[in-house]
């Protein structure tokens, strides 16, 4: 019997409607590698495979009991089969064995070969029940070859088009589905800044987060509604609830419409202040996007997906090819890079990074890569040699002093040399900027606008550790608001000392794309506002219906706010105050 | 060493698969002795359930049931009755 409909409250985290069949992502896909082992390991091989097998058979039980207990009885038969694959010696167990012992292999790839084996004949049988319980064999074999490489998550599926709904999307989870197929994300924990809020709010795709437990309730193929303005989630609909949502759905497509009118031309106020606006990306995926909704540069390219996805560092070679690939699309316009941003919360795999009680407050960015310059040292070479074909800024992350700075710059003089020694063409002036993302930073921020050519405001960050608020804690959200006065009045202090010194200033943070904040910081006088890309076409439209004048004078009201609730209605009553372009 | 033998046919309704084919193998992993179950051409271990599902054998099919062992008779016997109780299922 299938449930009725039912309604689940999260957060709002990409705005949009979307209706669709439920996909439910189960984590971990892994790749498998053919190795040849030496002979003599041949015994601990074997003892690691059987320890994975266990470990695969517990979790699989509580997988079956959470089900059981959760869902229903019959829900939870279908993990007795996964069990009795994994107990099954003649076809599964001793031939794996087989493998090992005659193939000196090792045992992801035995596994491997045996179970897809086993699925193929399966898949080859008549009847559609067998051909269905190859996907149970496939289900297993990833379950066991995850278990062999220490850590059990989930087990996971390619995906069709249709909403996403999970536990957890953690950032890997995020790079390996085919986001052009998801029409929504829904996922259980989670805040609007975590990484996939980000993701969705890049790509346009509707999400809500923090939905506690919905994906419990919910069932692969059941019709799910994620309402990202509401922050709510309907599952099964009723057909008039189905209904009304696809014609918002459509009504949201006809907006963007309009909207796209705005991408190709400048931001500029009513009275002649441009402001430059800029896309956030964070792979080759989002390059093509940004340009089409009228990206005029990068405000900040995130490096890290040139390294989550090997099994070590890049070379410099690596580094070079993916982003000349990026700068060619970009032309004169300034890409600017973001050093390597790695922390214990957003770790490499083969990086292992120390157990921190808090790593928010730990090793992490500019710390991390002037601790092991030769990381640092390697990226800023490849991004000196791009910078003789593109308009490349290097940007370093997390920075909290003056020293910091000093010792990136010394390593980018490093870099430079090595170069020289060994002939390879280069830009030899490339600009080097900051993230002001600290505290510190903000309170120097007169002393770092010395050091550098340029700020960017890294709003995320930036509101966590003034409000001292974690940016992923429900608990917290509405202490971690960039529109709290302190950090309004932290960011117009960094803005005005940034125009002191002569240098550019930018913002990167979500706070730049927000159409609430947007008059707020054209007022105080920002030079470059870098967002998602499906945010520019609004943004633009916006700065093209308002005055410099009015926003200055808004700049006056919004720092005499005490409270965060003053400041959303001296911001509120401006907005309602503009009369849109249409243009 | 025992060996025992029995052809039966299958009635139950999805034959030696889902349910059926789950209780089968457990049935005769309970059993010390070797079992094969035999399937036209095909054989496999009753023990083991990707190879029992992977026979396809469906209802109005044959399957017989080889056990070779200190408790062949008692596993043939077992099995056999399992099959023709159309694995207690209420058809």
């Amino acid at each position: 019997m299938r449930a009725g409909p039912r309604e689940f409250k999260g957060i709002p985290a990409s705005p949009g409607v979307a209706v669709g069949k439920a996909y439910l992502y189960i984590r971990g896909y892994v790749e498998v590698e053919k190795k040849q082992i030496p002979r003599e390991q041949v015994e601990s091989e074997i003892l690691r495979f059987k320890s994975a097998i266990t470990m695969a058979r517990s979790y699989i039980k509580g997988l079956a009991d959470r089900v059981r207990s959760e869902v229903g009885e019959e829900e939870a038969k279908i993990y007795e089969a996964h069990l009795m694959i994994l107990e099954d010696d003649a076809a599964f167990l001793h031939p794996v064995e087989v493998m090992i012992r005659e193939q000196l292999v090792n045992a992801e790839y035995a596994v491997d070969v045996v179970l897809e084996r086993v699925a193929k004949l399966f898949e080859e049988m008549e009847s559609q029940y067998m051909r269905e319980r190859a996907a149970d064999v496939r289900d297993v074999k990833r379950l066991v070859i995850t278990a062999l490489k220490g850590k059990i998550d989930e087990i996971s599926a390619p995906p069709e088009e249709s909403v996403v709904v999970a536990r957890e999307l953690l950032p890997s989870d995020v790079a390996q589905l085919d986001k052009s197929k998801v029409l929504g994300f829904a996922t259980d924990t989670g805040g609007p800044t975590s990484h996939v809020a980000i993701v969705a709010r890049t790509l346009g795709i509707p999400a809500v987060v923090g939905l506690k437990d919905l994906s419990v309730h919910v069932r692969a193929g059941d019709i799910v509604v994620v309402d990202g303005d509401q922050g709510l989630v309907i599952v099964r609909p009723d057909r008039e609830t189905m209904k009304k949502y696809q014609v918002k759905m459509s009504e949201k497509i006809q907006e963007r419409l309009i909207l796209m009118k705005y991408a190709p031309l400048q931001a500029v106020t009513l009275d002649g202040h441009a402001v430059e606006t800029f896309a956030n990306i964070g792979g080759m995926e989002d390059v093509d996007y940004a340009l089409k909704m009228g990206a005029e540069g990068v405000g900040l390219l995130r490096t890290e997906f040139m390294y989550v996805n090997g099994r070590r560092f890049p070379t410099e070679e690596e580094i070079y090819s993916k982003l000349c690939q990026i700068a060619k699309k970009f032309g004169d316009k300034p890409v600017i890079v973001r050093t390597l941003d790695i922390g214990a919360d957003k770790p490499l795999p083969y990086f292992p990074m120390p157990e921190e009680p808090n790593p928010m407050l730990g090793w992490r960015g500019i710390r991390v890569t002037l601790d092991r310059p030769e990381i640092l040292r390697t990226q800023l070479k490849a991004i000196l040699r791009t910078a003789k074909d593109g308009n490349l800024w290097v940007m370093f992350p997390m920075i909290s002093t003056i020293e910091e700075v000093r010792e990136a710059k010394e390593v980018l003089q490093e870099a430079a040399s090595e170069l020289r020694k060994e002939g390879k063409e280069f830009k030899e002036d490339v600009k080097v900027g900051i993230m002001v993302e600290t505290p510190s930073a903000v309170l120097l921020a007169r002393e770092l606008a010395k050091e550098v050519d340029f700020f960017s405001l890294g709003t995320n960050d930036l509101t966590q550790y003034i409000m001292a608020a974690d940016r992923g804690n429900e608990l917290v959200s509405e202490l971690y608001n960039y529109l709290q006065p302190s950090v309004v009045r932290a960011i117009h202090t960094v803005i005005s000392a940034a125009h002191e010194a002569g240098i550019h200033v930018g913002m990167c943070g979500e706070m730049a794309g927000d159409p609430r904040s947007i008059p707020l910081l054209v007022g105080m006088g920002i030079d470059e506002l870098s967002m998602v890309p499906s945010s520019i076409p609004r943004a633009k439209r916006l700065i093209r219906s308002i005055t410099k004048e009015a926003a200055e004078k808004l700049v006056d009201r919004v720092l005499s706010a005490r409270t965060l609730g003053e400041v959303i209605d001296v911001l509120d009553s401006f907005t309602r105050s503009i009369k849109l372009a249409d243009d | 060493m025992g060996r025992a033998e029995a052809t039966v046919q299958l009635k139950n309704k999805v034959g030696l698969h889902a349910r059926p084919a789950s209780l089968f193998v457990q049935t005769a992993k309970k059993f010390k002795a070797k079992i094969t179950v035999r399937k036209d051409d095909k054989q496999a271990d009753a023990k083991s359930i990707l190879g029992v599902l992977s026979l396809g054998a469906e209802c109005g099919h044959w399957i017989t049931i080889i056990a070779e062992g200190e408790d062949a008779e008692d596993a043939v016997r077992t099995l056999v009755s399992l099959v023709e109780d159309r694995f207690g299922e209420a058809e």
